[in-house]
């Protein structure tokens, strides 16, 4: 009975989920969808390396420029096929994503979070003023959408797309939660020290975690350039770097879904405020930023980990251990 | 018998403070070597520098004939020496049988990649260490508690994780730090029930203690340390005899 309540809500939910581009043909709706599933992407990657493995990045944006420009001028002044444009995007975010992870080595929270900060300092001001490279704060044109069969990707067909990607995205972070990668990382992130005693690299660990968030926020940054066409260093300030770690922490930071619900709220509340409420334009940020506090206030652990955790209690499912399958929890018991 | 581990003239200075001074200390494989001293005499410095969390100012550590002293400290307690920590150090997020596994993550030869995909080799390898990790905390006595949060167990069974946790990386040396330290009677009365089951496997342990009671029971032989350096080894009885060490360590308690 209680079986059958969880499949139709899981099935009434990917339903909705997959034939949300039938309902509305609103491009709005669509193009603010698209936004929330790239940032999910960035988001998602964030949830691994802070919720995980216990590293902050405050300069999570800086990985998104750095893959979306990368794609950009492959694109553009290379003349590269868009594929390679961002591979090329996700491998140079990730290259620098490994040199940042270095820091961590030795830094811990507060101090690590300002040598993030300054990362994506460096980045931003590396956009605006290596004017021949990126354009400056003109910014980079004409790079070139996606297309299939010659014609340009509509916002539709961008939605399936980035659905595909979020999907094998989370796919990647379940295989990795739920084995002996993901134990190291909760290890490393609870305490490193005795992590080390059990002849967990440390290091290696943050590393791989630096690495893979970086190669998250690069694909979504390539992937961007391409949905939208032009980029400007505007969307890469250090405002844009919290917001995706509201995202995470708003979310749930340990919680799979944590980038998936922080995502998409936070990518639909400002949105949301700024349609509904006329004449309230101007404060439509503010109540957003109020908005996120209460959540942190009353819902510490994040809205997936209450989401979850209220789901688990309707299919009367027990909540299993971090890294270990539900299923093997049963028959602990 | 061979000697597992050679300490030799090894020093650890904190700014002017000398912590270890010149330690020369053997431990003999499949014995259990004890590490006395009053507080503060550089006993955890010492159990700190051969694990490897932080390095010699002078000196060395052989392992098995291999300098380790300036390995870092996965590395160390992947060649086969593990250790407790004097104040409980355990991963409380995760649960207990995933605490022990984290051990076994050395034991895994599954890639990133394979991890990625989901290969069959991932799945078969992370079922046999789960079955290993439940049989390292059988010899605890833990396999009940296995899908309880470290946080809820009472101190003497977080004391046993932490030994689970250690030997589940099948060390050829075991360090504890203070095992016995605060436990009740009958938590005591169960620690030396898994010393029993140590000694009994023959696992070759350092036993840093202050329970006198304890340390008769558990070593083979013992070493000495007043203000970093050592004044006394041999078996407990001579050594308890000691002039040096009743005035240095045992005097103060009469």
């Amino acid at each position: 009975m209680r079986r059958n309540l969880k499949r139709i809500v899981y099935g009434a939910f990917f339903g909705l989920i997959l034939v949300l581009p039938l309902l509305s043909r609103n491009e709005y709706v669509l193009f603010v969808m698209n936004k929330a599933l790239l940032n999910i992407i960035v988001a998602s990657g964030l949830v691994f390396l802070t919720g995980f493995a216990g590293q902050i990045s405050l300069g999570q944006v800086g990985f998104v420029a750095i893959g979306a420009y990368t794609s950009g001028l492959v694109t553009t002044r290379l003349g590269m096929p868009i594929p390679i444009g961002i591979v090329a995007g996700i491998a140079l975010s990730v290259i620098v994503g490994l040199v940042v992870a270095i820091p961590s080595f030795k830094l811990k929270a507060f101090f690590l979070s300002l040598v993030t900060i300054a990362f994506g300092q460096i980045i931003y001001l590396l956009l605006v003023n290596l004017t021949a490279v990126t354009g400056g704060s003109q910014g980079l044109f004409n790079i070139p959408p996606m297309k299939l069969s010659g014609t340009p990707f509509t916002n539709t067909l961008y939605y399936y797309l980035f659905l595909v990607l979020v999907a094998l995205v989370i796919l990647l972070m379940y295989r990795l939660k739920y084995s002996y990668i993901g134990r190291q990382m909760f290890a490393v992130n609870d305490d490193d020290v005795a992590a080390e005693a059990c002849a967990i690299n440390s290091r290696k660990t943050k590393v791989f975690a630096f690495g893979l968030s970086a190669g998250l926020a690069g694909l979504s940054g390539a992937l961007t350039a391409h949905m939208v066409g032009f980029l400007t260093p505007d969307p890469f300030t250090f405002f844009d770097s919290a917001n995706f770690v509201a995202m995470a922490v708003v979310g749930g930071l340990r919680q799979l879904s944590g980038g998936v619900v922080g995502g998409f709220a936070l990518t639909w509340l400002p949105e949301l405020l700024r349609l509904k409420i006329s004449g309230f334009e101007n404060y439509y940020l503010l109540v957003n930023s109020v908005i996120v506090l209460l959540v942190l206030v009353f819902l510490p652990s994040g809205l997936g980990a209450s989401l979850s955790k209220g789901l688990s209690r309707l299919w009367g499912e027990k909540q299993g251990a971090v890294t270990l399958h539900n299923s093997k929890s049963k028959e602990g018991e | 018998m061979a000697n597992i581990l050679e300490t030799k003239a090894l020093t650890k200075r904190f700014g002017g403070i000398v912590a270890n001074h010149g330690i020369n200390l053997a431990i003999e494989q499949g014995k259990t070597t004890g590490l006395i001293g009053p507080n503060g005499s550089g006993k955890t410095t010492f159990i700190n520098q051969i694990s490897g969390i932080f390095p010699p100012t002078s000196g060395s550590i052989l392992f098995r004939g291999e300098d380790i002293s300036r390995k870092p400290a996965c590395e160390i307690a992947s060649m086969g020496i593990a250790r407790t920590f004097q104040r409980i150090q355990l991963f409380n997020h995760l649960n207990v049988v995933e605490n022990v596994l984290v051990s076994r993550c050395k034991f895994m030869s599954a890639s990133a990649l394979d991890v990625a995909l989901g290969t069959a080799k991932v799945r078969h390898e992370e079922k046999d260490q789960f079955d290993k990790a439940v049989e390292f905390l059988g010899i605890v006595g833990l396999d009940g508690d296995a899908w309880k949060l470290p946080s809820s167990l009472p101190y003497g069974k977080r004391r046993a994780l932490e030994i689970a946790r250690a030997l589940a990386l099948e060390p050829s040396l075991l360090l504890l730090d203070e095992p016995a330290a605060g436990m009740t009677k009958e938590e005591f009365v169960q620690i030396l029930g898994i010393m029993d089951i140590l000694k009994e496997r023959k696992v070759t342990m350092l036993l840093v203690e202050h329970t006198m009671e304890f340390i008769r029971r558990a070593v083979d032989w013992v070493y000495v340390l007043n203000f970093g350096e050592v004044i006394a080894q041999g078996p407990f009885e001579e050594v308890e005899k000691d002039k040096a060490v009743i005035t240095a360590y045992l005097g103060d308690e009469e």
